[in-house]
């Protein structure tokens, strides 16, 4: 069924802007319309092209006219789980484009597909990541997400789906060159026994609404969510990050780390759901904030639905400043307030910076740098 | 070069005055033991002279090579030359052991930074030097290191950091006799007449390796006795009590 016979008129009158427990944000701020197709281009590292292409698979752009049937229903399940949220019905609603990246079954790639989006359009952006990685496949994926031109909107929303015995490596760093009002929307469904490792560093400066899922449909999947934020200037950020566990014996981590500097604002909310029937699932979470700038506000909501006993889960969630005394032992050695400062944050925000390439770790650190000098 | 000395020192903790006039005057390349009870304040004495921002000066002063510093940071203090090893270090897993302690070497150099090589060089040295394995180099700043080998790593800082006064806080605290003795080698390996060092200890057992110039006694946040290194062989024997009562008493 094609997107538009989804979502009618009657159907954007039923949703409502989305509510999330603890985040508060302005509704108009990310309603936007056009009629024009923004301007975007992409490029990859051809080797792993060529690979994929060899295999049949394929990393394309698309247009609503040329995706396929597999396709068009990953980006209708995700439709169908957000018929309430207007943003997502919305996001649809605009002239459709994106990429696919399609692995077929039994591939394994090795070498990650370095993927640059360059969203350099004055218009704003609906942009729609699709993913369908194949049974027994295994594919990483480094995505960067290069937001220029004038719009001061954009809008990413991710549609993945993930074999049986897959493997799934992605890191989506978002950047950009000004002020825009990011939402970010979206899901990775399992396989059985699948695996879904997934990093997520919204960096663009401006305000930013996600909210992302990992969904482990299926026994036996593990689902890991990371994400970090910097925050700066007066950007109010309100993302929430979930993994929720529908088959047995499903295994989940949360990592979310947000820095604010200025009069920056957070929150962020992470939720492992467990669904009744889901015996054995066993979910983590983190989520932690560290505030550095004096008017900066902070708050995390750990939240942990569960509706079935046989389970293992725990939180831990923090919001604060560095710590005092680590902060003098380092001022103890010589070390400047500004340089011991900067030694906080990248040591708070390593458990979620460190596993990531080099090509993130030194577009977050330029980030961060501009916002620590600006905001010390 | 560095001559400290300490002026009628009074320091409060939370409206709690812990020293109640320290005099104390540490010259060139002269190695001070400072020995008490616990809860003294022989802590307190060190943390004071760092800068740490939890104690508050209520009279007097501590003059470095003449220039009062109790106004300067905790940073520029130890830019100044002082070094403090501390009690309870801190573990910062963000930034590896080597590139914490060029940081350090970096910001003491007046703006020219310290060669790579040769900094490995010197470290790989002084590792060597301390018994401390290549790998500790690159792991996190103390990040899980045990009791010994965090005290281990504060020498390994002061060696390479090379200050010019030095506060050692207990850092035989926690030792076994091998640690004891590495400990004790650094601390003797920097011994020249540009390095001065206050001690700060409960028992003898450093002072067998590091033979003081001076000992001091502590009690009741001051100092009652001074002498040399037979001071501390004789507390061995009696111990602090007879030095409480006369404070109960004084």
């Amino acid at each position: 069924m094609a997107t538009s016979q989804l979502i009618d008129k009657n159907a954007i009158l039923k949703s409502s802007f989305p509510k999330y427990l603890g985040i508060h944000y302005l509704t108009e701020r990310y309603e936007w319309t056009t009629s024009q197709l923004a301007e975007w281009n992409w490029r990859a590292n051809n080797n792993v092209l060529d690979q994929i292409n060899k295999v049949g698979g394929s990393v394309r752009r698309f247009n609503a006219r040329t995706l396929n049937s597999i396709e068009q229903n990953k980006i209708n399940t995700v439709i169908y789980d957000n018929q309430q949220n207007r943003y997502v019905l919305q996001h649809f609603q605009k002239p459709q484009t994106g990429i696919v990246v399609s692995v077929p079954d039994n591939v394994s790639i090795k070498e990650p597909l370095d993927l640059d989006l360059l969203l350099n359009s004055k218009v704003p952006t609906a942009f729609t990541f699709v993913l369908n990685l194949g049974n027994n496949s295994s594919l990483k994926i480094k995505q960067y997400f290069h937001i220029s031109g004038d719009q001061k909107n954009t809008s990413i929303i991710f549609a993945g789906k993930q074999g049986d015995d897959s493997h799934l490596k992605i890191n989506t760093c978002v950047i950009s060159d000004h002020s825009i009002d990011l939402a970010m929307f979206g899901e990775f469904d399992s396989g059985n026994d699948s695996q879904c490792d997934w990093s997520l560093e919204p960096n663009s400066k401006g305000n930013l609404l996600g909210d992302v899922s990992i969904n482990l449909r299926n026994p036996g999947s593990f689902g890991n969510l990371n994400t970090l934020r910097i925050g700066s200037g007066n950007d109010q950020v309100g993302f929430q990050g979930a993994v929720k566990h529908y088959g047995e014996n499903t295994t989940s981590r949360i990592n979310m780390r947000g820095v604010l500097f200025d009069s920056s604002k957070i929150n962020f909310t992470s939720i492992g759901q467990i669904i009744h029937g889901a015996a054995g699932a066993d979910a983590e979470q983190q989520s932690r904030l560290m505030t550095v700038g004096q008017h900066t506000k902070g708050t995390v909501n750990p939240l942990l639905l569960i509706d079935e006993n046989d389970v293992q889960a725990g939180h831990a969630a923090s919001v604060g400043q560095y710590d005092e005394d680590d902060l003098y032992y380092l001022l103890s050695r010589g070390i400047t307030m500004e340089q011991a400062k900067k030694i906080l944050v990248s040591n708070f925000i390593s458990p979620v910076f460190k596993p990531l390439d080099k090509k993130s770790q030194k577009l977050i650190t330029n980030y961060l740098e501009g916002s620590i000098n600006g905001g010390l | 070069m560095a001559d400290l000395e300490i002026k009628n020192l009074k320091v409060a903790v939370e409206d709690k005055t812990i020293l109640n006039g320290v005099n104390l005057h540490i010259k060139d390349g002269e190695v001070h033991a400072l020995m008490g009870p616990n809860g003294t304040g022989k802590s307190t004495l060190s943390e004071t002279i760092m800068g740490n921002p939890r104690y508050t000066i209520t009279d007097g002063q501590i003059l470095l090579n003449g220039k009062d510093i109790t106004k300067m940071s905790v940073d520029q203090r130890a830019r100044a030359g002082v070094f403090l090893a501390m009690q309870y270090p801190r573990e910062v897993a963000g930034v590896s052991n080597a590139n914490f302690i060029h940081s350090a070497m970096n910001a003491r150099s007046n703006g020219k930074p310290v060669p790579v090589l040769k900094f490995l060089q010197d470290l790989q040295h002084n590792m060597k030097f301390l018994d401390i394995p290549d790998e500790y180099a690159d792991r996190g700043l103390n990040e899980d290191f045990s009791g010994g080998e965090k005290k281990r790593n504060e020498i390994l800082q002061m060696m390479m950091l090379k200050p010019s006064m030095a506060i050692l806080d207990e850092i035989d605290s926690g030792l076994d006799i091998d640690a004891l003795k590495v400990v004790a080698k650094g601390i003797n390996a920097m011994r020249s007449d540009k390095f001065s060092c206050l001690m700060v200890t409960h028992y003898q057992r450093l002072l067998n390796y590091v033979v003081p110039d001076f000992v001091h006694v502590m009690v009741d946040g001051k100092i009652v006795k001074d002498g040399g290194p037979e001071l501390a062989k004789e507390l061995e024997k009696t111990g602090y009590e007879g030095f409480e009562k006369e404070a109960e008493k004084g």
